[in-house]
């Protein structure tokens, strides 16, 4: 037997060059029987090691190499055992800063593991009995390699020390060489041109056949103890079955009993009685009464029935896969996130599960809603499924510490996520490394997209005008291919905490990220591979919006809401949404989304559900928006390519809009068994892997013909369905989705002062502070400055003449009217965290010193606040001492003043301390400020102008018949013209709000503009795109434009661009705050005259 | 030692010199004491070279085969 025992793969990242498949392959070339993989500080390819080498036919060895006290280490595992035990010594690796050992001590602990020793030195050094260790000797062909071996073997043969072949491998073949020196280089941070100990001399660090090594080191033992090392090595990381984490359970109890018995008792209470198996778990009487009355209908009775149909079936599925377990451990972490009122919420293709919602996992009936179990689960699925729960956002790492607590923290630990070279990043560590200026390598890096599929020569042009005709660009460019896609770093999972029944060390090493996260060696993949359970612990900020929201109702309007249960059918909330006025809400406010609401017009909750899965590139892309638009308004008629598509498809109008769809087609049309048809849907979904779409496409068609459909209808469903490319949703995800979608309009609609305020706090949308301040005025809701005295750490709410954010302060409601009083005229008060420099413990200091007393003036704030000058001169301008000192130049004057005598002061003796730190002819006349100086400190300070920057410009733009954005919202389509064009053209202003080129739209840019009155978005065809390239790339614009028109929604399609200057001028320390002009404004006047 | 760079004129056999000739003077390998290889410049003008240190018959010599042809790296005091 023989193989490379010290082989590097590019989970070593950037101290190798080759994946572990690529190595696989090229050591099965060359006639090796075994490869053992010793990544850098860990086991990170380990599993990609296994599969590769089941495929080649190698025996996989798991190692690593740390270096301890100087000398890199090879550790090799010899079994299940020593896997663990090398992954303990890792874990313990991982937690110093530098992962290193200062000394051989750590190493002692090892069992079941060979150590091979790179040197003589190192030899004497460690001395060990328990781990069987060996010499290892490599020939590079680098000078002194040879006499080096030859000390080695001298020296182990002295000692009784045996010897093996190891020569270090850094890549699989020779022309990987360039690809491990820009690697090199990169983790260096040194250029190909500076010379380096650490950088390869030559290309010799590839695998090598056994015949060549023989001749380069004629130590024929050595070949010996090769073999008999990878003989006594055996080890296999895929077990090929899953460990779940225990849950909870009485003594004795079987977890199927268990969750059977969890689902019966929450059945009554979402389907009625009907559906009551043996009546086991009916011990709430009088909710069966309720639940009677309610399914007194006919068609509740058929829901209760098909409900109890599912459940049954799903409860065999579930235990038949021993899965039952898994679903009552993530119920468990909901119920406990509920207990402490952590809003969650379950989403993705869980959604499709009776016994997730049963359970309290989802808030989606899939009854009612048509969700496909299959989906989510079925017979054939192998490994877990992912069960996604969404909580607040703030909130979240509560939930994980409960679930370390829970469950054991070696039991405990999130997935990584492998980040991989992009073509950006590819772009940057190439060009450093081959000795760009670090100018020129920003310029380069900027000259790619961050992400594309797209071949880097299509941006050989672009990166040529940057660094002109060089030639060292086609190596630059054919060193990024080589980069692409291979491991940069490990990064963290958004929210796979894994859960195990045994340690984790038992698998995995253990890391810690950045900021103290557990952290193991696995993406989610490799993870499910290895039988490990992940459980999705997902933050969402509309989440804690929404928590919060309800929290402000509660405390400011004395008004408990049950958010969850309320009506899905209330029509004012429909009527926002058809208005499109929907900025703030969960998935619906973005522009394009505003247009296709007033296309679609929902009317219903399932409408919500069509409307966030139509938005989606895969929908988008396979141009179904549009026919279900016309399908739904009538203008086309509702036909299905085969009538077998008509129960599939009938509720979508006959368009395929939902991952279910697919699996359904491929599975009743098409004939698949649904672990088939489910593949059938994951390949379509990803699309990438033409040769296995060609397979899958003549199982299609056989499938469907041997149902008896024609070939030619056959081809065309399957024509239909392999354009639901790209990522479209699944109907569960859509359903989950949607309630969010309402419950976020519902708040807006009945609470907007307390929905805007939690809006504003967590910021979970698309748009900037300034524009949600301005939605929030034009829905009536005041926003207040920040104040030294009244605001708090968060956003709140005041009454008018009320105070509500100090510590122990709460208003409670004093009925109805007082409420409703309250509900009109509630305005949002900005916090103290708005100002910049105001950090959260800084706005705690304040608070808790302002409990004490109210501040009676700038200089009583100096004194008893302990504060960087910045950060009062911040809080001067930002008018959050308007009521103390009148306004801004006089506070920023005093607060000026007052921290520099009380920088004296400390220096005084203690009798001075007591003199007023500002008397009054400290205070000269000052004069007033202006409105264009008011709008900088704002801005600067706080983020968003208490009048909209637009005003300053209105007359002069009046004069100039630029009109306001409102203006465009009074013109309609005539009556006798087709299509939304108004036939109007419009000349309007605005700041750039967004500025969006997806890549559905096929090279328009969409530019949206606000206002004082509104904003609206501006359509700029590819034409008009290239020759106003360098105006629209300004923050404020005047365009000229066709309006169009569908409702209430509004666009303009662009002809023509001006720049429109220093709109926001006056910044603080900008040239026009000292009387700037407005070159621009006036080029466009000189136009009109002309 | 002493660095020199200068042409030289090898006859070998499979690849292994066993003689060369430099400044009219014959050198005859009785030893080949070491061999390596390097490489340089690959993003540029692709250079990988061959040393060999040499035990000849008027001392140790260090040669190398690159690019252009074999050179005197370096004499062995």
């Amino acid at each position: 037997m023989f193989g490379s025992l010290r082989t590097r793969s590019h989970f070593s990242f950037l101290r190798g060059a080759s994946s572990p498949e690529e190595l696989a392959v090229r050591a099965q070339q060359l006639g090796h029987t075994a490869l053992c993989l010793t990544d850098v500080n860990g086991v990170y390819g380990a599993v990609r090691l296994q599969k590769a080498c089941r495929a080649a036919g190698l025996k996989p060895l798991i190692g690593a190499q740390v270096e301890v006290a100087g000398h890199w280490i090879t550790i090799i595992t010899q079994n299940a055992r020593g896997y663990g035990s090398l992954n303990r010594l890792l874990t313990t690796l991982h937690d110093g800063e530098e992962p290193r050992f200062d000394s051989f001590d750590p190493l002692l602990c090892l069992e079941h593991c060979a150590l091979l020793l790179p040197g003589i030195e190192c030899a004497q050094t460690f001395k060990c009995s328990n781990v069987q260790t060996f010499l290892s000797i490599d020939h590079q062909r680098r000078p002194g390699d040879r006499r080096r071996a030859r000390q080695i073997v001298e020296y182990a043969t002295e000692h009784g020390m045996p010897v093996v072949i190891a020569p270090e491998v850094c890549y699989a073949s020779g022309d990987d060489y360039r690809t491990y020196d820009v690697m090199t280089c990169t983790r260096l941070g040194t250029t190909v041109f500076e010379p380096h100990p650490e950088r390869p001399v030559n290309d010799e660090q590839h695998l090598r056949s056994e015949a060549v090594l023989r001749e380069l080191l004629p130590y024929p033992e050595a070949f010996a103890n090769t073999a008999a090392l990878i003989e006594q090595c055996s080890f296999d990381i895929l077990p090929g079955y899953v460990t779940p984490p225990s849950a909870k359970l009485p003594a004795g109890a079987n977890p199927d009993d268990v969750l059977r018995q969890q689902c019966e008792l929450a059945f009554p209470r979402r389907y009625g009685e009907w559906g009551m198996g043996n009546g086991e778990s009916t011990d709430n009487e009088q909710q069966a009464s309720n639940n009677e009355q309610q399914a007194s209908s006919n068609e509740q009775r058929a829901t209760s029935d098909r409900a109890r149909t599912q459940l049954e079936h799903e409860l065999k599925t579930i235990a038949n896969l021993g899965l039952s377990d898994f679903f009552l451990v993530v119920k468990e972490i909901v119920d406990e996130a509920k207990r402490r009122r952590i809003r969650c919420s379950g989403r993705g293709s869980a959604a499709n599960s009776i016994v997730a919602y049963l359970l309290g996992i989802t808030g989606v009936c899939p009854i009612r809603h048509h969700l496909l179990f299959e989906r989510f689960l079925h017979q054939g699925r192998k490994g877990t499924p992912d069960i996604d729960v969404d909580f607040d956002s703030d909130r979240r790492q509560e939930v994980i510490d409960w679930m370390e607590q829970r469950f054991g923290r070696e039991q405990t630990a999130m997935t990584a996520t492998l980040i991989t070279y992009r073509i950006r990043m590819a772009v940057r560590d190439a060009a450093k490394a081959l000795g760009w200026p670090m100018e020129i390598v920003n310029q380069l890096s900027k000259a790619v997209p961050g992400y594309t599929n797209k071949d880097i020569n299509e941006y050989k042009r672009d990166l040529e005008s940057i660094t002109g005709p060089a030639p060292l660009l086609d190596v630059l460019l054919r060193i990024v291919v080589l980069l692409h896609d291979r491991p940069r770093h490990l990064g963290l999972h958004s929210g796979g905490m894994i859960l195990s029944e045994r340690h984790l060390n038992d698998f995995t090493p253990i890391q810690r990220s950045a900021n103290g996260v557990s952290v193991v060696q696995f993406d989610k993949d490799d993870v499910e591979a290895m039988g490990l359970v992940k459980f999705d612990v997902l933050g969402l900020r509309m989440l804690a919006c929404i928590s919060e929201a309800v929290e402000l109702v509660e405390r400011y309007q004395g008004i408990t809401l049950d958010i969850d249960e309320i009506p899905l059918h209330d029509e004012k909330v429909f009527d926002l949404i058809r208005n499109g006025k929907t900025m703030g809400v969960f998935q619906i406010e973005s522009q394009g989304q505003m247009h296709l609401l007033a296309q679609h017009q929902p009317e219903q909750f399932d409408d919500l559900v069509t409307e966030v899965a139509l938005f989606r590139p895969g929908p988008l892309q396979g141009g179904m928006v549009n026919p279900y638009v016309r399908r739904r308004k009538g203008l086309e008629p509702v036909t299905y390519l085969h009538p077998d598509l008509e129960p599939l498809l009938k509720d979508t109008l006959g368009i395929v809009l939902f991952q279910e769809q697919v699996l359904e087609i491929a599975h009743h049309f098409a004939g698949m068994p649904l672990d088939e048809a489910d593949d059938f849907r994951a390949l379509v979904s990803k699309n990438r892997d033409a040769k296995a779409m060609a397979a899958m496409r003549e199982k299609f068609l056989q499938g469907a013909c041997q149902r008896g459909v024609d070939r030619a209808s056959a081809e065309a469903v399957y024509e239909k369905v392999s354009h639901f490319v790209g990522y479209g949703f699944c109907r569960s995800h859509a359903a989950a989705f949607a309630k969010t979608v309402y419950q976020s309009a519902w708040l807006r609609v009945y609470y907007p002062a307390a929905y805007m305020a939690a809006f504003m706090q967590h910021r979970p949308g698309m748009y900037n502070l300034m524009t949600l301040e301005e939605e929030a005025r034009r829905f009536g809701v005041n926003i207040l400055l920040p104040d030294i005295n009244r605001s708090g750490t968060r956003y709140g709410l005041e009454g008018n003449g009320e105070r509500g954010t100090d510590i122990g302060e709460r208003i409670s409601g004093n009925g109805d009217q007082t409420l409703d009083a309250r509900r009109q005229t509630l305005s949002i008060r900005k916090p103290l965290t708005s100002i910049t420099g105001v950090t959260e413990d800084r706005a705690r200091h304040i608070v808790w010193e302002r409990a004490r007393a109210p501040f009676r003036s700038a200089e009583d704030m100096v004194r008893r606040l302990d504060l960087p000058s910045d950060v009062f001169d911040a809080l001067a301008m930002s008018g959050a001492l308007d009521t103390l000192e009148g306004d801004a130049r006089k506070a920023l004057w005093v607060s000026g003043v007052a921290v520099r005598r009380k920088q004296d002061e400390t220096h005084q003796q203690p009798l001075f301390r007591s003199m007023p730190l500002v008397l009054p002819e400290d205070i000269p006349q000052l004069p007033k400020i202006t409105a264009r100086e008011r709008l900088a400190y704002d801005y600067t300070t706080h983020g968003a102008a208490r009048v909209h920057p637009m005003t300053l410009y209105r007359r002069e733009l009046n004069d100039l018949e630029v009109r306001t954005i409102e203006t465009a919202f009074g013109v309609t389509v005539p009556d006798g013209r087709h299509g939304n064009d108004t036939g109007v053209e419009i000349t309007v202003g605005g700041i750039v709000i967004l500025r969006q080129s997806p890549p559905t739209a096929h090279g328009v840019l969409f530019v949206t503009l606000e206002d004082e009155t509104g904003f609206v978005q501006c359509v700029v065809q590819p034409n008009e795109r290239d020759l106003f390239h360098d105006q629209l790339r300004n923050a404020a614009l005047i365009v000229k434009a066709r309006i169009h028109a569908t409702k209430n929604w509004r666009g303009l399609v662009v002809r023509d661009v001006y720049v429109l200057n220093n709109v926001i001028g006056g910044y603080y320390g900008h040239p026009s705050m000292y009387g700037g002009t407005d070159t621009q404004l006036r080029e466009y006047a000189d136009a009109l005259m002309h | 030692m002493k660095l020199m760079m200068e042409p030289i004129d090898v006859s070998a056999r499979t690849a292994t010199p066993t003689a060369f000739c430099w400044q009219g003077r014959l050198f005859e390998v009785e030893n080949v004491l070491e061999t390596w290889s390097a490489r340089g410049e690959w993003w540029g003008h692709e250079d990988q070279r061959e040393y060999y240190l040499l035990m000849t018959t008027r001392g140790v010599m260090e040669i190398f085969r690159g690019r252009e042809g074999w050179m005197l790296s370096r004499i062995y005091d």
